[in-house]
């Protein structure tokens, strides 16, 4: 009975553990997605992208 | 500074992406794809997960608006986006913003304060996510500058919505089915005690008694 127990506590800390990796690997992609949209944005934007911003003043 | 303002962007985006990834795994709560799920993970690691990605989707979303504010080619004070119609800039996109910005606080609010709040009022509340997700959108669609070279972003848009609705659509269909497997007369019990009574009758077992020999017809009374 005991066995059985500490068998189930120790799958319940596994669970804990796979929420928290879960949740860490994903806010990882997230932040690296970020990353490469500001790469892209920034790669592919004109002076019409940015608010207020005249061409000659974005060359 | 330019770039400040493509930091922002690309926050907003992903924090959407991640509002569609929250709202799908939402809609997959109690259907047949958690249930199978369920077999390989415990229920509470999808609510959790639903959770946590839920308080990262906030941060993502604090981090867009504080680099909006931040960025000095927008002519936005803090209450242009909490306030919607208050921008003199912009107004419908940022109109559209404000709105979402001020859901997505209500359903965080309720969510905290949910020990609280009838279940009711919190799934009401929650409910909220339904019309803040397509107000996001509407916000980044019509913030996304056609003229521009960055039109190629709209994709992002489009499949936190394709996720959204495939989640719904299988919630739909799922539904359906388990709707057919529960007899006429035993859908939509949700009084404990009909449901009980209803179950005795089906398996046949005999009405719980009690002690002083009466039949126990509505054990919710006694408290």
């Amino acid at each position: 009975m005991s066995g059985r127990r500490s068998a189930k506590a120790a799958q319940h800390e596994q669970n804990k553990r796979t929420i928290v990796e879960l949740t860490a690997w994903i806010t990882v992609a997230a932040a690296m997605l970020v990353v490469g949209l500001h790469a892209g944005i920034s790669a592919s934007s004109t002076a019409a992208d940015v608010p207020r911003v005249t061409t000659a003043e974005y060359r | 500074m330019i770039e400040l303002w493509n930091v922002s962007r690309a926050l907003g985006l992903v924090g959407l992406l991640l509002m569609g990834v929250v709202l799908a795994l939402g809609a997959l709560h109690n259907t047949s794809m958690s249930r199978a799920a369920a077999d390989a993970l415990p229920r509470f690691v999808l609510v959790a997960l639903h959770r946590n990605l839920a308080l990262i989707t906030v941060v993502f979303v604090a981090l867009h608006v504080v680099t909006v504010l931040v960025t000095p080619y927008l002519p936005l004070r803090w209450f242009h986006v909490v306030v919607p119609g208050t921008a003199s800039f912009n107004p419908w996109p940022a109109g559209l913003g404000a709105v979402a910005l001020d859901l997505l606080l209500a359903v965080v609010v309720s969510s905290s304060l949910r020990r609280y709040l009838s279940k009711r009022a919190w799934l009401v509340v929650h409910w909220a996510s339904y019309v803040c997700f397509p107000v996001a959108v509407a916000h980044a669609v019509v913030n996304v500058s056609f003229r521009g070279g960055t039109w190629w972003t709209l994709v992002v848009p489009l499949v936190a919505t394709a996720l959204v609705v495939a989640g719904l659509l299988y919630r739909r269909g799922s539904r359906r089915r388990a709707a057919a497997d529960v007899p006429l007369a035993d859908r939509g019990r949700t009084d404990p005690t009909e449901a009980r009574r209803a179950a005795d009758q089906a398996t046949g077992a005999p009405p719980v008694v009690q002690v002083d020999g009466r039949r126990d017809e509505d054990p919710g009374r006694r408290h």
